[in-house]
């Protein structure tokens, strides 16, 4: 079976000792930036960004895949401990995993978080390997018009990542775009944008606006707010699940675990709306509805196996379409790009250990992180307790060293700086940064597509409506914008993202 | 600082701006046609597509109540900017040492926790830190040495 030589070839890569320290590396520090609130995945991708640079492609991307998964491990031990969610996936684990971790069950609510998310894991990286190869073969008879409306179908469904105003969010999308085409332009080498300035002509960095808008923008605004007195449940206790809580939390770990997995595929998806729509499921199937809220085990079983499987099926569209579906997708592609590499169904072909140990690597990182996470929870209680004031200065640091250090220029720090002061700027005004990191990204592409297809077509734009795949994908972007802007289904997606900011 | 302008209406007028800048700039850019697309034919879309919903945001917050900007703090932003500018400014002729110090104090007094003795030992140790890992540790070429 061709299957298992490849993820035996996925394996042999992911089990190489150096692939295996930076795995490791990867989810140790996804796990402590999931557990300090305040910083994401998407700050801390963005800053380690130049540092993959030296490393080889398999490497660079099984540490930062591993980063990302290991946030959302990380991030429902702080809600559960603290009730504060460390990260943005695990708002809804908070809400039940820390009445059980008030009612002396902390140890059963980690546990079963952990474990949850193994299984989700688990179950998402078969799908993956089963999947993505289908899916990148259908993608090899994609022409440029087919490029072009999938791309401007995940611009749009990227709308949905974004809270608020749709018109804000395709704003922030179009500036994204417009800086995107800052250089020098590849069919016609003229110089745009560019203000004279010589290194602009390579366009700006990705990751300067990526480290701008997440790392600096966001901690501007953390400053705003009051460093809060953290309670926290510091006695953990009973780690081990008995048999009948087991049987307790299975069944809505598979369910989760379909759903989240779902929803992840989808652009504009990912683990928040996952972990949001696992919750309602699970409530609604339960025999003791009343239970939820005040500590009730499916309560963060099922959130828990979404958010995870939501966060690595959403590695399918970017390996196999070289479509990012969200900010922490995009910094991958970014990644990729950095390395050489073009991220597009052609990369399974042309690099089979990249994208197989990649996936392989995916699982050996779940199983390291029920190792990190359970037996060692002592020590991330203890981190829990580094204050906010110590930390901000040191996170700066590492930007300024990250920014500077992919290109020794000191004008992209310059410029991180004006990114920064930009990001924070646009999320006073209600603007979110992740849309404007997606149009950034796409924008080269989409032009480049937009021209061949026109090109081909004579200056015929019909061409978008004639090609099947393009048609479709054309049919789903105005379903999706409908959606977006229905009154109604509006106000829902608006009370799904005010529970979570209570 | 209290800002009692609607929110819309700033992004709107941001919106507008940026499109209308770059409209100006790409005007020295050839169009060409749908087939054969000058350099400035993409950019004139998308800016265009931005003065547009710029000035949907600006209409709609004249015909509905929208929120305003509200409260904003103009020190962690200013400090902070500034603190990372001064590091871009500086890293080259004076050197990571020095820039990296400078860094770690102002994003302390950029978040009010001045506290001299602490701050003063997190940004040595910081910096010594950072120093070891990235520069003798993962090989980056920061100009470390300039001081002596």
């Amino acid at each position: 079976m061709e299957l298992f030589h490849d993820i035996g070839l996925g394996f042999s890569v992911a089990l190489t000792p150096w692939n295996l320290v930076y795995g490791f590396l990867g989810v140790l520090l996804g796990t402590i930036i999931g557990v300090l609130p305040g910083l994401g995945p998407v700050a801390t991708i963005s800053i380690l960004l130049p540092v993959t640079f030296t490393l080889p492609a398999p490497a660079a991307l099984i540490m930062l895949a591993g980063i990302y998964y290991g946030a959302q491990y990380g991030g429902s031990t702080t809600a559960i401990l603290v009730n504060l969610p460390g990260e943005s996936s695990s708002v809804v684990t908070a809400i039940d995993g820390y009445q059980m971790a008030r009612k002396g069950q902390a140890g059963l609510a980690l546990a079963t978080a952990a474990l949850c998310s193994f299984i989700a894991g688990t179950l998402a990286t078969v799908v993956i390997a089963v999947a993505a190869p289908a899916l990148a073969e259908v993608a090899l008879d994609f022409g440029p018009a087919d490029y072009f409306s999938l791309m401007l179908f995940g611009l749009v469904a990227a709308v949905i990542l974004a809270h608020g105003s749709v018109v804000k969010a395709v704003g922030m999308i179009l500036v994204g775009v417009l800086l995107g085409t800052i250089g020098i332009d590849a069919n016609t080498s003229l110089e745009r944008f560019t203000f004279g300035i010589p290194s602009f002509g390579d366009g700006i960095d990705f990751a300067v606006v990526a480290m701008g808008m997440f790392g600096i923008g966001e901690t501007i605004s953390n400053l705003e707010q009051k460093d809060s007195a953290r309670t926290f449940v510091k006695e953990v206790t009973g780690l081990w699940p008995r048999w009948a809580d087991m049987r307790r939390f299975i069944k809505p770990a598979l369910r989760g675990t379909a759903l989240g997995g779902c929803l992840g595929l989808l652009p504009g998806g990912g683990p928040v709306l996952a972990s949001f729509s696992t919750y309602a499921l699970e409530k609604k199937l339960s025999k003791r509805p009343a239970e939820f809220g005040r500590g009730a085990i499916e309560g963060v079983a099922g959130p828990e196996a979404a958010n995870n499987a939501a966060a690595q099926t959403a590695f399918i569209p970017m390996l196999t379409l070289g479509l990012p579906s969200s900010a922490v997708m995009a910094l991958m592609i970014g990644a990729l790009m950095m390395q050489g590499l073009s991220p597009g169904p052609q990369l399974m072909n042309q690099r089979p250990d990249l994208f197989w140990g990649l996936i392989a690597s995916m699982w050996l990182g779940n199983l390291m992180l029920v190792v990190l996470n359970l037996p060692l929870v002592g020590i991330w209680v203890k981190l829990l307790s580094v204050p906010y004031r110590m930390l901000y200065p040191a996170i700066m640091l590492f930007c300024c060293i990250g920014v500077y250090s992919i290109n020794n220029n000191a004008l992209d720090v310059v410029m991180a700086a004006v990114f920064g002061a930009f990001g924070y700027i646009m999320k006073r005004l209600h603007c979110e940064p992740a849309p404007l990191l997606l149009g950034f990204i796409l924008g080269p592409m989409i032009e480049e597509t937009l021209r061949r297809a026109l090109l081909i077509s004579h200056g015929d734009p019909m061409v978008f409506l004639q090609r099947p795949i393009s048609l479709s994908f054309l049919v789903m972007t105005v379903l999706l914008l409908l959606v977006l802007v229905a009154p109604m289904i509006r106000v829902t997606r608006e009370r799904a993202f005010e529970e979570g900011a209570d | 600082m209290d800002i009692k302008v609607s929110s819309d209406f700033l992004t709107g007028l941001l919106f507008c701006g940026l499109g209308a800048v770059a409209i100006i700039i790409g005007s020295s850019y050839p169009i060409g046609t749908a087939s054969r697309m000058g350099a400035g034919y993409f950019p004139l879309m998308i800016s265009s597509g931005l003065v547009l919903l710029g000035g949907i945001l600006i209409i709609r917050s004249f015909l509905v109540e929208t929120a305003e900007v509200g409260h904003v703090d103009f020190r962690p932003l200013l400090m902070l900017v500034v603190s990372i500018l001064l590091f871009g400014l500086l890293i080259e002729s004076w050197g990571f040492l020095v820039a990296g110090v400078l860094v770690v104090v102002g994003a302390r007094v950029a978040g009010r926790h001045y506290a001299p003795l602490e701050t003063a030992l997190l940004a040595v140790g910081l910096t010594v830190f950072c120093l070891l890992l990235f520069v003798y540790g993962l090989g980056l070429h920061l100009p470390a040495t300039h001081l002596w």
